[in-house]
C-alpha cells in the first residue's frame, strides 16, 4: 500500500494484486477539511501536516489522497407548505451546485413532508437532475423506506405511494400520509444518509438539506441523525432558507457542526451562488488519508486530526472508503 | 468495397453504365426484349411485378442464342431465368451476391444475425433464403449474405469501480479469455472505467500489447460511469468499418455518467454497434436493466458471468458467437432520415434470431 501513497493513480493489475490477504490494510480513513481563521480554506497541505490520533495514540498516515475524489451528495428539500415560496430558490440553488460538477461528482434528490421521498438513482447529468429537481417538487418520487416507517400500514407489496394508506393497522403512517403540511425534517435527513451510504463508492458523501429548520413531524431525533451521518461517515450541509413560519436554525447548525458539515442561510436569490460555491470548494479541498487502526478498524476509535498549520481549524469525519477485498 | 459491409451503411458499387444504343435490343425496354425472346420460340414467363416497364437493356447481348441472351438482359436488373414446368422459362429474383457486393445503385443496411437452436448452439448452416427481413413492417428481399468467418473490430471496456472490487479477479480472467479467442483479423482496445474512463482508443490485433493495457495508470476508481464507457466504446471505433462492437464487463450499477444515455443509444443504432456485456455481481449486486435492454436493442447479448469456472465456457460462446454472425444486407427503399424498425425472422422451427431492431435511414453516407 506504500505505492498508493505515492500514487493516487492504480492500474487494475496493482488492484488485483491488492486482493491478496497479505497485503490487506486495516485502515481507519478520515476526510478532513482546513480553514484558516480568516475563512478561508487551505487546500496545500501534505500528509506531514496532519496530526493524527487514534485512541490515544499518535498514528503515521499510511495513504493520503490529494486527487479529486467525486462526490456523492443526496440533495433533500423541504416540500412542507411553509416553503411553496421558496420553490424557485431551490431550484436555482441545485442547479448552481450542479452545475460546477466535476466527473464523478453525483447527486440524488429527495424530499420531505410529512414523510420523507426519495427519486430512484443518482445521476451526475445536471439537466437530467433539473427534473429529478422538477420531479420532487411535484410530489413524484418514491416514499424513501426506513425505520421511521411504520411498517404494519404498508400494503402488502410494501411499496405504498401517496394514494393508498395500504392495509392493516394504518395509525401512524396513514396519520402522516395525510398530513401534507407537516414537516419531517429529520427523517428527510436520515433518508439522505442511508442513499448517500448506499453509493458506497466514494468517501465524500453528503446530505445537503433545504429547509426552515421547522421539524413537527419526524420519528427520527437529531440525535438519531448524527448518530447515522457518523456511523456511514457522511457529512451534513444545512442550508436555511426563510419559511411562512419564520426559521428555526438551532438544530440545523448542530446537525452541520456534528458531522462534519456546514450550515448556510439563503436569504435570497443573490446569496445562491456564494452559499453553493463555497459547499462545492470545501467538498473539494477536503483532504482523504487512511492510517492503520490502533486495533481493530471496526471497534470503537476516539480519533483526533489536527492540522499543523498555525491559525486554523480542522474539520474532520471518519469515512467508510472501500478497498479491494472488502470495505475498510 | 473489398471490405464488403464496411460501414453501418455502405455505398455499394455501380452497375450502371451508360446504355449502348443501335443494335436490336440495347435501349429497348426489358420487358419488351422479353416479349421479342418468347416470339423466337423462348418460352419466357414474367410479371410485371418484377419486371417493370422502367427498366431498360443497357447494352447490347454478345450473345446471339435466345437462352443465352436471355440470361444477359435479366442479369443487370437483379434478375434470372429459373426452368419451369413444361419448357417453360420463370424471371426470378436472383440469388444475392455471395461477395457481399450486390449490383445495384443503392446502398445496403448490414445486419449481423446470430442464430441459435433451442439448445442455444449456434446455428450455421444457414442460406440467404432462410431469412426474413421486414423493414418498418415491409418485407424486404436479402441483397447481401454471408455466413464465412468473419473479422470483428471491438472496444473493450471494464468497470473497475469498487462495487466490483471483489470481481476484479474474474474480470481480469475474463478478459484475457476472451482476448486469447480474438483472431489475427480482429482488431480491438481495451479500457477501464470508474468514474472517468481510460481508454487508448488505437486498434491493434496483438494480444499482448491490448493486455499490456490493463497496466494502463487510471485515476483511483470512486464512482461508475457507465454510459461514459460505452460512448468512449463507440467512438473509439467510429471510423472504422465492418463488423463493430462494444463489449463491456460490469455490474450495471451505473451512478457517474455523464453522457446522455438516449443519445449513445441512438448513436449507436445509428452506426451499427453491437453492445455485448458480461455481467459481474458486485459489492451492491447487478442491474441488468439497462445493459440487457442496450444489448437486446444493438443486436448484441448480455450474459451474467456467476462463477469462476464459467469464463472460458462463456468467454468461447461471445468470441465465437462474434465470429460466426451471419452479415445480411438490404437495399433500403425509403432514405427519409429516421430511425426504422428491423425485423429478421428465419423459415426454420425451432431456432431463435438475434440482430439490430433499428436502423437510421440516413439519406447522405455518413462517411
Amino acid at each position: 500500500m506504500r505505492a498508493l501513497a505515492a500514487a493516487t493513480i492504480v492500474a487494475l493489475s496493482t488492484l488485483v494484486l491488492a486482493q491478496s490477504p497479505a497485503s490487506q490494510p486495516q485502515l481507519i480513513w478520515v476526510a478532513a477539511s482546513v480553514v484558516h481563521d480568516d475563512g478561508h480554506l487551505v487546500s496545500n497541505l501534505s500528509a506531514r501536516d496532519f496530526e493524527v490520533v487514534d485512541n490515544g495514540q499518535r498514528r503515521e498516515i499510511s495513504v493520503f489522497r490529494n486527487d479529486p475524489i467525486p462526490i456523492a451528495i443526496a440533495i433533500m428539500i423541504d416540500v412542507s407548505r411553509s416553503l411553496e415560496a421558496n420553490y424557485a430558490l431551490v431550484r436555482r440553488a441545485v442547479g448552481a451546485l450542479t452545475a460546477a460538477f466535476q466527473p464523478g461528482d453525483r447527486a440524488i434528490l429527495g424530499s420531505f413532508d410529512a414523510l420523507p421521498w426519495i427519486s430512484s438513482r443518482f445521476s451526475a447529468r445536471p439537466a437530467a437532475l433539473q427534473r429529478s429537481v422538477t420531479e420532487v417538487l411535484g410530489g413524484s418520487p418514491f416514499l424513501c423506506d426506513g425505520d421511521w416507517i411504520d411498517k404494519t400500514s404498508l400494503s402488502k407489496d410494501g411499496r405504498d405511494s401517496r394514494q393508498g394508506t395500504g392495509l392493516g393497522a394504518t395509525s401512524e403512517f396513514a396519520r402522516r400520509q395525510k398530513k401534507h403540511d407537516g414537516s419531517a425534517i429529520w427523517d428527510g435527513a436520515a433518508c439522505g444518509i442511508n442513499a448517500v451510504a448506499s453509493d458506497g463508492e466514494t468517501p465524500r458523501r453528503v446530505v445537503v438539506l433545504f429547509t426552515d429548520g421547522q421539524d413537527n413531524m419526524s420519528s427520527s431525533t437529531v440525535a438519531d441523525v448524527v448518530s447515522r451521518a457518523n456511523q456511514y461517515g457522511v457529512m451534513v450541509y444545512s442550508v436555511a432558507v426563510m419559511g411562512s413560519e419564520g426559521t428555526a436554525t438551532g438544530d440545523l447548525r448542530s446537525v452541520a457542526e456534528q458531522t462534519g458539515g456546514g450550515y448556510f442561510f439563503l436569504s435570497g436569490e443573490d446569496t445562491v451562488a456564494a452559499a453553493f460555491t463555497r459547499i462545492g470548494d470545501e467538498l473539494r479541498h477536503q483532504y482523504v488519508f487512511g492510517f492503520a487502526a490502533n486495533g481493530k478498524p471496526e471497534a470503537r476509535h476516539t480519533i483526533v486530526v489536527k492540522a499543523r498549520a498555525a491559525n486554523t481549524t480542522t474539520r474532520f469525519r471518519r469515512v467508510s472508503m472501500d478497498m479491494p477485498g472488502g470495505a475498510i | 468495397m473489398t471490405r464488403g459491409l464496411t460501414a453501418a451503411v455502405v455505398v455499394m458499387c455501380v452497375m450502371c453504365g451508360a446504355a449502348q444504343t443501335g443494335g436490336r435490343y440495347a435501349g429497348r425496354p426489358l420487358a419488351g426484349v422479353l416479349q421479342d425472346l418468347r416470339s423466337r420460340g423462348l418460352n419466357v414467363v414474367f410479371s410485371s411485378e418484377l419486371v417493370r416497364p422502367e427498366m431498360v437493356v443497357r447494352s447490347e447481348p454478345a450473345s446471339t442464342e435466345p437462352r443465352a441472351i436471355l440470361d444477359e438482359v435479366l442479369e443487370p436488373h437483379g434478375l434470372r431465368a429459373e426452368a419451369g414446368p413444361k419448357g417453360t422459362w420463370l424471371v426470378v429474383r436472383a440469388e444475392p451476391q455471395a461477395d457481399g457486393q450486390f449490383k445495384s445503385g443503392t446502398r445496403a443496411v448490414p445486419i449481423y444475425a446470430t442464430v441459435t437452436d433451442a439448445s442455444g448452439h449456434l446455428v450455421t448452416n444457414l442460406s440467404a433464403a432462410d431469412f426474413l427481413i421486414s423493414d418498418n413492417g415491409t418485407r424486404q428481399p436479402v441483397a447481401v449474405f454471408k455466413n464465412d468467418v468473419q473479422a470483428i473490430t471491438i472496444a473493450i471496456l471494464l468497470d473497475t469501480s469498487p462495487s466490483l472490487f471483489p470481481a476484479f479477479g474474474r474480470e481480469a480472467s475474463a478478459v484475457r479469455a476472451f482476448v486469447g479467442r480474438l483472431t489475427h483479423d480482429d482488431r480491438a482496445c481495451l479500457g477501464m472505467f470508474s468514474h472517468v474512463v481510460t481508454l487508448d482508443p488505437s486498434l491493434t490485433a496483438s494480444h499482448h500489447a491490448l493486455l499490456g493495457r490493463l497496466s494502463t495508470p487510471a485515476p483511483w476508481p470512486a464512482g461508475t460511469a457507465i454510459w461514459d464507457a460505452v460512448e468512449a466504446g463507440r467512438s473509439a471505433l467510429d471510423a472504422e468499418g465492418g463488423r463493430r462492437v462494444v463489449l463491456l464487463v460490469s455490474d450495471g450499477n451505473d451512478n457517474a455518467s455523464r453522457v446522455d444515455p438516449d443519445a449513445t443509444r441512438a448513436r449507436l443504432q445509428r452506426d451499427g454497434v453491437m453492445v455485448y456485456a458480461i455481467l459481474l455481481r458486485g459489492r451492491v449486486g447487478l442491474d441488468t436493466s439497462e445493459i440487457d435492454s442496450l444489448a437486446n436493442a444493438t443486436g448484441g447479448r448480455a450474459a451474467e458471468l456467476k462463477a469462476a469456472e464459467d469464463i472460458p465456457a462463456a468467454m468461447r460462446r461471445i468470441a465465437d458467437e462474434l465470429h460466426h454472425q451471419y452479415v445480411i444486407g438490404f437495399a433500403p427503399v425509403t432514405l427519409d432520415d429516421k430511425l426504422h424498425g428491423l425485423d429478421v425472422k428465419v423459415k426454420r422451427a425451432g431456432v431463435t434470431v438475434r440482430a439490430r431492431k433499428s436502423y437510421f435511414a440516413a439519406s447522405a453516407d455518413p462517411r
